[in-house]
């Protein structure tokens, strides 16, 4: 699955934003054109991947948004939106009117949401117009990025709004060279002892955690991995890899917060295949000098044994940078 | 009998061609299926011409009425996107072919669309001034994407007839070939195309049981390819005139490159062995 940004721009300003650096700049002209979804959609089909994610940025603020999605749709992809599922009022009746207009639309939506509490009013209200719409397509995605976290509220939301019972979590990362608000290794274990109760409290609701990549092996203890074993019905990993995002000028890079990582063009690569092999060698180049979050991961046989990939990448180039840009050529 | 009859349909004035390869023009969707009707009691209609230049392709109703119908159609653009696409499935049961205006930059991206799409698809090459870069994009798209998609005239017509003649004027596909097609007015006035028609420049009066002269508009032709030689000007020298046939050469910037680019475009995939994701039947243009 791709990663492709519509828009650079976005409607929030979250302080854990991973994008940061990337949308710095940018202008709400910078959006994906026609000409470039067409080539990525070529190209993707040409490498054989028939799933693609739509992001930004603010995906739903590009023009032609539900045009795009139509497009694709019609190209047999299937077709995951990440939306803070915040839009402007006079857009959102014509794309609720467009898309609700479509026939056999293979469109999920994994809407990324913060604490009611740390959340402008204004933003909660379109969020739930969102789901009121949309419930039954959207799943929703939380960063956690401070420890005192509580998420209870993605409880709410699921059961009143009818949203698919699979809640994404993601750990806040560093981007490489800026102030990002991340969770450091050292607080890794209060941030366990909180999921390990989301996730009880998800189980009674019948409500799958998902891990986002990043997620140390070592961050939980042996019986804590029983126990998410069970929550989550065995899906969930530890790895660390390329996700493969494609930027509206059909720059390439590894992940977000690796966006600065050997940024390439699309135009570089004649498949998919090579772009995530491209990423993976860079990365394991980098692993082969610090292999993870903790000098002892360089000889973790969980590693070597590719269980875990020692934690996400950003936090190892943050590492180096602190050491001396060189580092980072 | 060789020749194609093009004339303005008009439900008040019927021609009474029998035996005739028919080519009804229209320029309102309700005259399509009547025109058909009535030019294939006693003719063969190669296809239904619609041709509307201010029409988008968005203001347009097809349905299932129009179906076993050939219909090309001459438009100004796609209009809303929206609406096209929501009516894709029908445009892909039925046998059109759809051609906008090279007028607009957006069309050249439309086209992409469309062919990607799985609808056939051409851009006239109406305007003034056609924008090269744009004309050779779309040209390599057509050419060099790897995946299927449905033909874009006048590329496809280049990449049918690469082999198979020296001279490939695509000027067939906009209906303007005095090998091929005839106009005929309401008063049965034939010409070699719709301008001549207007400006009373006849070739003879339709007689179903005369042949008509392609002689004098093939001398014609000829004479202009060979006298192309003797003008020492930079079509004369040019490598992609046998594409482009001196035709184009003040529409485009750099009308040499250009053609230099679509025909190394047309040599590379002729060399390839592609699959097309259309085998709907289609008029030969």
């Amino acid at each position: 699955m791709a990663n492709v940004l519509l828009t650079e721009t976005c409607v929030r300003s979250c302080p854990y934003c991973f994008a940061k650096q990337y949308m710095s700049d940018a202008d709400i002209k910078d959006s994906l054109s026609w000409d470039s979804l067409i080539y990525i959609a070529d190209f993707l089909q040409t490498s054989g991947i028939n799933h693609i994610s739509l992001l930004g940025g603010e995906p739903l603020l590009h023009p032609q948004v539900a045009e795009f999605i139509q497009y694709l749709n019609q190209r047999g992809f299937m077709i995951t939106v990440f939306t803070s599922g915040i839009m402007p009022e006079s857009r959102f009746d014509e794309f609720c009117r467009k898309i609700t207009s479509l026939p056999n639309l293979n469109l999920s939506f994994v809407v990324n949401v913060n604490e009611p509490r740390l959340s402008p009013k204004s933003e909660l209200d379109k969020i739930k117009r969102f789901f009121s719409v949309f419930g039954p397509r959207c799943s929703l995605s939380f960063n956690i990025y401070r420890t005192d976290f509580n998420m209870d509220f993605t409880i709410d939301y699921i059961v009143d709004f009818g949203l698919n019972r699979h809640v994404r979590l993601g750990l806040a990362h560093p981007i490489p060279g800026q102030k990002n608000k991340y969770i450091t290794p050292e607080h890794f274990h209060i941030v366990r002892e909180k999921l390990l109760r989301v996730f009880e409290s998800f189980f009674d609701y019948g409500i799958d955690p998902g891990f986002d990549c990043g997620f140390p092996l070592c961050m939980f203890r042996d019986d804590d991995l029983g126990k998410i074993y069970k929550y989550t019905g065995g899906r969930f990993s530890f790895q660390c890899g390329p996700a493969i995002d494609i930027g509206t000028d059909l720059s390439v890079w590894s992940c977000f917060p690796l966006s600065d990582f050997h940024k390439k063009s699309l135009y570089d690569f004649t498949s998919f295949n090579e772009l995530i092999d491209f990423y993976s060698q860079k990365m394991n180049d980098v692993r082969k000098e610090s292999a993870g979050l903790y000098p002892q991961c360089d000889y973790c046989e969980y590693r070597k044994k590719e269980l875990c990939s020692g934690g996400c990448l950003a936090h190892v180039l943050n590492y180096f940078l602190l050491e001396g840009g060189y580092r980072n050529e | 009998m060789n020749r194609i009859l093009i004339y303005d349909y008009s439900p008040e004035h019927t021609l009474h061609f029998s035996g005739e390869r028919l080519i009804p023009r229209v320029t309102r969707v309700e005259d399509i299926r009547p025109s058909f009707d009535e030019a294939s009691s006693n003719n063969q209609v190669f296809t239904v011409w619609f041709d509307n230049p201010l029409l988008s392709l968005s203001d347009i109703r097809l349905d299932e009425s129009f179906e076993g119908i050939s219909i090309v159609m001459h438009l100004y653009n796609l209009g809303d996107l929206f609406t096209v696409m929501s009516s894709l499935d029908i445009f892909k049961r039925l046998s059109v072919r759809v051609f906008v205006s090279s007028s607009l930059r957006e069309n050249f991206t439309s086209l992409k669309i469309l062919s990607s799409l799985g609808i056939d698809c051409g851009l006239l090459l109406d305007s003034a001034k056609i924008d090269d870069d744009a004309f050779v994009d779309l040209g390599s798209y057509f050419f060099l994407s790897q995946i299927p998609h449905a033909s874009i005239e006048p590329f496809d017509f280049i990449w049918r007839n690469l082999q198979n003649e020296k001279n490939l004027d695509f000027s067939t596909v906009f209906f303007y070939n005095p090998e091929k097609y005839v106009y005929v007015d309401a008063e049965g006035n034939m010409a070699f195309s719709s301008r001549d028609l207007f400006n009373n420049s006849y070739i003879g009066k339709y007689d179903p049981r005369k042949d008509i002269d392609f002689e004098t508009g093939y001398k014609e032709k000829a004479a202009r390819y060979y006298e192309h030689f003797m003008t020492l000007d930079s079509c004369s020298k040019c490598p992609s005139f046998h594409i482009c046939n001196r035709e184009l050469s003040k529409r485009f910037k750099n009308c040499t490159e250009t053609f230099n680019s679509i025909f190394e475009y047309a040599e590379i995939l002729d060399g390839i062995e592609r699959k097309r994701n259309n085998t709907k039947e289609l008029c030969q243009l």
